[in-house]
């Protein structure tokens, strides 16, 4: 058991590895600033060196683009080796890319306009072991150092409220979407059936952002209106965004108020796929022989629904999850940004899609992989350890 | 033998109907089946009156939605008169462009880069996996394992890699080109992008689908027969192995391009939402006073403003109204749902094993 979940892990972390070298070689070489910026400086000098080999009398009216276009292009020149040396391309490319994985040496550098050494990367001890470095491991992230320092930072606090919240989501998607998908598939073709299908589809079919809208108007800014306005001071309204109150100090209960609308979308945008799953296997597995057979000993419905057949329709369930995650991990982004809740994926998702930059893409990318592998890997590793008919040894 | 079979023609209508000898055709009993589906027809009415609209009200609309309005006719509520002397209906956006006639552009233009994008992913998912499913041996396990990578993949973050790199290959506009389509083309460039970054990264659901359906087939005896009458790998793969996995592609592919619709609402959502500099994707905002490429999530981005001011007002006749963003969001629900619905109903009557 033990080696299965070794290479399991193994297995995925190559494919992490993987998929980062492509992101990092097909950034580097098309879309990575140095590049692009190296690219721009060819162009410039190729316009300068057009512009040398112009007849006298043509170049004098020109004369004074001509000289700026030569200090520019030697400035160009400097910058262009200073961004190489900071992401390291100066060197061949196998210790380039390992540089931007973990580089043991590269702890800081020189900000010109503050005019110090910023560190970045690691520097801290275990007992004697002196651990330094930067590069992807590291929580180095590249790219944006050079604009914000404080930016490694805050997706060090903020993480932990997105996987909070994508940890609570999953949770309450599968306690809610089994009992839904076993309605479903109990009452097969009857009106609930039929109400069962219709909301688990009416839930796949709208944007997470659109559910967010909605749960805004309708428990945010409805019951406020009334509570303000038409003095139903009763009625209790729920906070539309951000993590915690402003003017209170934050205390727990306060947090998990906040949670609420952002949950409750992400569960709303999730639990319709994982009741479809449960739904459908639900009606393969009533199907079978030993349900016939548990009917006939006359054993109690119940027992039959989550006892027999659910042990076996649950476990497509748990693939599932490992099958979605990209989705919830897209849906996760749409909700922090909607909701203003204080996590990595509302940052990442505003600067991909306004910033257009590809670094924080890669970023992004990283910790997306990298999360949706390691959930895919428990799933597999669960699905081992529940189901007895898999056997871990020939994986 | 063989002459007799290439002289006695088989008369088959792709719409189905008795043939010559009397029997009927796959396709006319699939859709006697899918007729009898309540749900999947009324879907099917709604995106063919959706589609029709979408085609037809923009064209015979007097107002051109394309060009930057007058700031005098921002947010204008229900049945304002226009000074060209025609009736907003339902108001004006805070453009000032008609809102009706701009809900039905962006969800043409919602279309038309969803059903390509589908097309295409649906082709990628399709000739991959069928080579590989047939293929077998090492091409399965390298398609398998990339499939694998790419599923790993969420859509936001590609598009944050990808976009910008397309973007760099596929926008070279010559500099004679007026401003005007120099803009022009850098907005359907945008689209253009949007939709390659959707079609590359959404084969996956096709792909695993068709995997399954030709895997199956690939035992079959027809296969078998005619590898022995010495058909190439090509044409037992187009010939004979695709056309039999139809109906599971189809099916696939209307998820898929369920999925699209609703990729393509939260890229154009968050790129037009918000005070965070400009648009990226080029899709969202009118800039420079020209024309602009609304999706429906442009639309929701731009009419929910009335958020920000923590009232919700459902008077029509009043400049903020709440239906600015419950319209094109209807739109996208009822859209999205009927496909999904036309999903079901297609795989219920395609499957040769249902329940009778």
């Amino acid at each position: 058991m033990s080696g299965y979940i070794i290479r399991r892990f193994a297995q995925s972390f190559l494919t992490v590895l993987i998929i980062l070298f492509t992101l990092w070689s097909v950034t580097t070489y098309l879309g990575h600033p140095a590049r692009v910026y190296a690219l721009m400086s060819v162009q410039v000098a190729e316009l300068a060196k057009s512009m040398d080999e112009l007849p006298i009398e043509q170049r004098a009216d020109t004369g004074s683009r001509y000289n700026r276009m030569r200090v520019q292009k030697e400035q160009d020149e400097i910058f262009k080796r200073e961004l190489e040396q900071i992401y390291s391309l100066d060197k061949p490319w196998p210790l380039s890319f390992l540089a931007w994985v973990y580089d043991p040496a590269d702890t800081s550098y020189y900000d010109k306009i503050q005019r110090k050494d910023i560190p970045y990367g690691a520097d801290f001890w275990v007992g004697p072991l002196h651990v330094t470095g930067s590069g992807l491991l590291t929580g180095d992230w590249g790219g944006v150092r050079s604009t914000n320092p404080r930016y490694q930072s805050t997706v060090g606090t903020n993480a932990w409220n997105t996987l909070l919240l994508l940890v609570l989501t999953l949770f309450i998607s599968v306690l809610i979407a089994l009992p839904v998908g076993v309605l479903g598939a109990v009452k097969h073709d009857t009106n609930t059936d039929h109400a069962v299908t219709f909301f688990t589809t009416t839930g796949l079919s709208t944007p997470p952002f659109v559910t967010g809208f909605m749960l805004i108007v309708f428990l945010g800014i409805v019951p406020y209106q009334l509570h303000t306005n038409n003095g139903w001071t009763w009625l209790p309204y729920l906070p539309v965004g951000g993590g915690h109150s402003v003017d209170k100090d934050g205390g727990f209960l306060d947090y998990i108020y906040h949670m609420v609308l952002p949950l409750a979308t992400m569960v709303l945008v999730v639990a319709p796929g994982f009741s479809r799953y449960v739904r459908t296997s639900m009606l393969d597995a009533l199907g079978k022989d030993y349900i016939r057979t548990a009917r006939a000993k006359g054993v109690r419905p119940f027992r039959i629904f989550f006892g027999h057949a659910l042990r076996n329709a649950g476990l497509p369930l748990i693939s599932a999850i490992g099958l979605t995650t990209p989705f919830i991990i897209t849906a996760l982004g749409i909700v922090e940004y909607v909701f203003a809740y204080p996590g990595i994926g509302a940052f990442f998702t505003i600067h991909i899609v306004k910033g257009g930059a590809s670094a924080i893409g890669v970023q992004a990318a990283t910790l997306a992989v990298a999360t949706i592998s390691v959930l895919n890997t428990l799933a597999d590793i669960a699905y081992t350890v529940i189901d007895p008919r898999v056997s871990y040894n020939k994986v | 033998m063989a002459v007799a079979v290439s002289t006695e023609k088989r008369r088959r209508l792709p719409w189905g109907g008795p043939t010559e000898h009397g029997g009927t055709t796959q396709v006319a009993i699939a859709w006697g089946h899918f007729r009898k589906r309540r749900t999947g027809m009324a879907s099917l009415v709604i995106l063919a009156v959706m589609t029709v609209l979408s085609i037809v009200v923009p064209q015979v609309s007097p107002f051109d939605v394309t060009k930057n309005q007058t700031p005098l006719m921002w947010n204008k509520p229900m049945g304002t008169v226009d000074p060209s002397g025609y009736i907003h209906l339902f108001g004006t956006d805070s453009y000032g462009r008609d809102l009706l006639t701009v809900l039905f552009w962006a969800l043409r233009i919602t279309m038309s880069v969803a059903l390509p994008s589908a097309l295409v992913a649906t082709v990628l998912g399709c000739a991959l996996r069928a080579a590989a499913g047939y293929l077998g041996g090492k091409v399965d396990a390298v398609v398998m394992r990339f499939t694998d990578v790419m599923l790993t993949l969420p859509i936001i973050p590609a598009f944050g890699i990808f976009a910008p790199i397309f973007r760099q290959l596929f926008q070279s506009v010559s500099d004679n080109a007026s401003t005007q389509d120099q803009i022009n083309a850098n907005l359907t460039g945008s689209l253009f992008v949007t939709g390659l970054v959707l079609a590359l990264f959404g084969w996956q659901g096709v792909c695993r689908v068709t995997r399954a359906s030709v895997l199956s087939l690939r035992q079959q005896e027809f296969v078998e027969a005619s590898r022995a009458l010495g058909a190439s790998n090509t044409r037992i793969i187009f010939r004979h192995l695709l056309p039999n996995a139809a109906g599971p592609v189809l099916v696939a592919m209307t998820f898929a391009l369920a999925d699209f619709i609703i990729g393509l609402s939260i890229l154009s959502y968050i790129d037009a939402g918000g005070a965070y500099g400009d648009s990226a994707l080029g899709v969202g905002t009118l800039s420079n006073g020209t024309g602009s490429q609304p999706s429906l999530g442009t639309l929701i981005a731009l009419g929910q403003f009335f958020g920000n001011l923590y009232t919700i007002n459902l008077n029509p006749f009043e400049s903020v109204r709440a239906y600015m963003v419950f319209l094109p969001a209807l739109c996208i629900v009822l859209m999205t749902l009927s496909i999904n619905y036309i999903g079901d109903a297609l795989r219920y009557s395609l499957d040769p094993r249902r329940m009778q």
